[in-house]
């Protein structure tokens, strides 16, 4: 009795290069190997910071450079030139998932044929019954070969076999003439992993095109102001209206009523809910956030003259409002009245005692750090301070992302075909057995070779069916 | 009040998932080898209602003083996580699959454990407010927690193995250790199916923390059952390794991600 146990039939090494690449290429631990690779590139992503933008503007790169820790600085530049700070869209991922799709393709090339015939098997199993020869079969996952000599008529071993593979609820098909036989359990299971293959060349295929081809915008509207899509001209969005529901100063829901100005047609109003995507114009609009703000006007409390007020936002000009942010991102939060030397500040009220709906102003004078007076309002509140009325209203920006290019479904489809294989394999995992019974000398030679996906500890009880005796089997690898 | 709640659902909490814990591995001792003569069914059966009464009283009063402010995976995970184990215990067939029922204790530890984790790190005002598109934030909180159970339980296969005294059933540690596998990635695809779902609709993006760290994970879990498939080996020093490292991710998420 003798076993034998590969992991498949492929070529034998050979010195010519063609054969070793297709070797290295349809090796199973290559897909461990890039899904290593990529695993670790995508944690490095996340951990190494990304910047949304690019960091060949001078002044975005001082920013960004000024917003990593100090001890980094004399590193940086060594770190942006091999790329890390842009991982997602380096080589550094490109390469594992180029490597994944070709590994992929010829993983499935190389399984097809058999997987295939394995399928055709009840149509066609005369054919293949006659092109079984004493070499081992094809093999798509694991083959065991076992050997085993008995002292009984071949006919005999070989019926009794087939008996008890159809009793062990085996499919089989034999040719009692050549004794050969083919038994197999849950063929479709081939499927499954040539499903897993072909999803992983999807997977790699859709994240490689939109790591490469897709566009993301992300834009800030502003009630009533037209802007404009960078990479789309003619694409105007105006922000009509937002209606939230619950804290006004933290909506856990809203709807953004968008216009969409078009060069080529009429415009168009969209509704466009927080944290629902939706598909307008072939691209995926998301409103991420909506963000409350305070508007603030100021009027001489005696005459009703409306005055201007400077926010500290670098692209700022004097005007009658002011939309200052709630947020206490820096400037953002402040506004100064420059004839009268005061400077104003929203913030969120704090969290004990106040209703959920209020707001702080606070004024300062001059360059001083220390507010003069604070007060809280709620929306649509006045307040007179130094001469000054002050009313403050909430009002929100949007912020929409627009997602351009569709390989992203690619990328949900391959992904969505390795979870279905995967799934199926996890539920029932494929055998396929070729039996074939020799007469030798005056022993009959019973020999069984087996491809499957099911682990190893498993096996012998299957091979011990076909007749074979319970010790055979557990000598395994 | 809420302090003396908080400190009540720690404390109790906290030794509930100790007691199951010890019930968890003495199941499991008992499974791979129920010709030890210190193991009974019954002392198993014991712990795990002793824990099962200190958890529903920990949680239940914790919830009753601090509802409607209870962070929402802290009113999510523990009740399915007592859930699981109230069908373990009162199962007529539970002794009958053993994969089952060793999961079931893996998925209350696991649940119960990252419930109670915040309170430890002193993260829980971060789960407070109600996360975006919160039906698919659930599935993918219990598909994770799912998924960690069933590696807690391939990774305490090998210590609880050898501590073994008695020859044991290899067979059956091959087949949990698949087993394990299997659940395990077919949790974690699930998990990631509705975090990338949630993502893309609540934000435009995938590339975000608990999609990314899913992500790995279910990488980490395709090439470990890809591999223990063209082996035939379960129980190996690599898969071992990667189902430890996955598991490592997914409690990561658990407890850090909201």
């Amino acid at each position: 009795m003798s076993i034998g146990d590969r992991i498949s039939t492929r070529p034998a090494w050979s010195s010519d290069l063609p054969a070793l690449l297709w070797r290295a290429l349809t090796s199973p631990q290559f897909t461990l190997v890039l899904l290593l690779w990529l695993s670790g590139v995508i944690g490095l992503s996340q951990i190494i910071p990304q910047p949304l933008y690019s960091l060949d503007e001078p002044l975005m790169y001082s920013q960004w450079l000024a917003s990593m820790p100090q001890f980094l600085w004399p590193l940086v530049d060594d770190l942006r030139s091999l790329g890390l700070f842009h991982l997602r869209t380096s080589a550094w991922l490109r390469l594992p998932l180029a490597l994944l799709l070709v590994h992929a393709l010829a993983m499935c090339a190389s399984a097809l044929p058999a997987v295939w015939q394995r399928t055709r098997v009840r149509a066609e199993s005369s054919e293949l019954l006659e092109k079984c020869t004493d070499e081992a079969p094809l093999a798509l996952g694991r083959l065991l070969g076992l050997a085993t000599w008995c002292a009984e008529a071949p006919e005999q071993v070989f019926s009794r076999a087939m008996q008890q593979l159809v009793q062990d609820g085996y499919t089989v098909r034999s040719n009692q003439r050549t004794q050969v036989g083919l038994a197999w359990r849950w063929h479709m299971g081939w499927w499954a992993l040539c499903s897993i293959y072909v999803g992983l060349a999807l997977l790699a295929t859709g994240l490689l095109l939109h790591s490469w081809l897709s566009r993301t915008y992300t834009l800030i509207l502003q009630p009533g102001q037209a802007t404009s899509v960078p990479g789309l001209t003619a694409l105007v969005l105006q922000l009509e209206d937002t209606h939230i529901a619950g804290d006004p100063l933290d909506p856990p829901e809203g709807v953004a009523h968008v216009r969409i100005a078009k060069a080529a047609s009429s415009d168009e109003v969209v509704t466009l809910p927080l944290h629902a995507g939706r598909m307008i114009e072939g691209m995926w609009w998301t409103v991420v956030n909506i963000v409350p703000m305070v508007e603030v006007t100021a009027r001489d409390a005696h005459e009703g003259r409306e005055l201007e007020m400077w926010s500290f936002i670098p692209t700022a000009h004097a005007q009658p409002r002011v939309r200052l942010s709630l947020l206490g991102e820096g400037n953002a939060s402040f506004a100064s009245l420059p004839t009268q030397n005061i400077t104003l500040r929203v913030g969120r009220a704090p969290d004990q005692g106040a209703p959920s709906c209020r707001f702080m102003l606070s004024f300062f004078y001059g360059v001083e750090t220390t507010p003069a007076w604070t007060t809280t309002l709620g929306d649509g509140d006045e307040v007179i301070f130094e001469g000054v009325r002050y009313q403050a209203s909430l009002s929100y920006d949007v912020q929409l992302r627009i997602q351009q290019s569709l390989w992203w479904g690619v990328a949900a489809l391959g992904w969505l075909a390795v979870a279905v294989g995967g799934v199926l394999l996890a539920l029932q995992r494929p055998v396929w057995l070729v039996v074939r019974t020799t007469k030798e000398a005056e022993h009959c030679r019973l020999i069984i070779w087996m491809d499957t996906l099911t682990p190893q500890a498993l096996l012998p009880e299957r091979l011990h069916s076909p007749g074979v005796p319970a010790s055979v089997g557990d000598s395994g690898r | 009040m809420m302090a003396h709640a908080t400190l009540v659902f720690t404390a109790g909490g906290t030794l509930a998932v100790l007691i199951w814990l010890i019930a968890f591995g003495l199941r499991m001792r008992y499974v791979l080898c129920p010709a030890e003569a210190s193991i009974h069914l019954t002392t198993i059966e014991i712990f795990t209602r002793i824990g099962l009464l200190l958890g529903i009283v920990s949680w239940g009063s914790y919830a009753a003083l601090t509802w409607p402010q209870l962070p929402w995976r802290m009113a999510l995970l523990p009740p399915v996580a007592l859930a699981a184990l109230m069908v373990q215990t009162s199962s007529p067939r539970r002794g009958s699959i053993p994969l089952a029922a060793l999961c079931l204790y893996g998925y209350a530890v696991v649940a119960y454990g990252a419930a109670l984790a915040p309170l430890w790190t002193g993260g829980g005002a971060e789960m407070l407010a109600t996360p975006p598109a919160l039906p698919l934030a659930a599935a993918r909180e219990i598909a994770t927690a799912t998924a960690a159970g069933a590696l807690l339980t391939h990774g305490l296969l090998l210590p609880v193995r050898c501590y073994l005294a008695q020859p044991f059933n290899d067979s059956l540690v091959e087949h949990l250790g698949d087993g394990t596998v299997r659940v395990a990635w077919v949790a974690v695809t699930l998990a990631l199916a509705a975090a990338a779902w949630r993502a893309w609709s609540a934000w435009g993006e995938v590339a975000r923390a608990d999609v990314v760290v899913l992500f790995i994970a279910w990488s980490l879990l395709t090439a470990a059952s890809l591999r223990q498939m063209v082996t035939g080996i379960t129980m190996a020093r690599m898969l071992y390794g990667l189902a430890l490292l996955a598991l490592a991710l997914l409690l990561i998420m658990l407890v850090f991600i909201p």
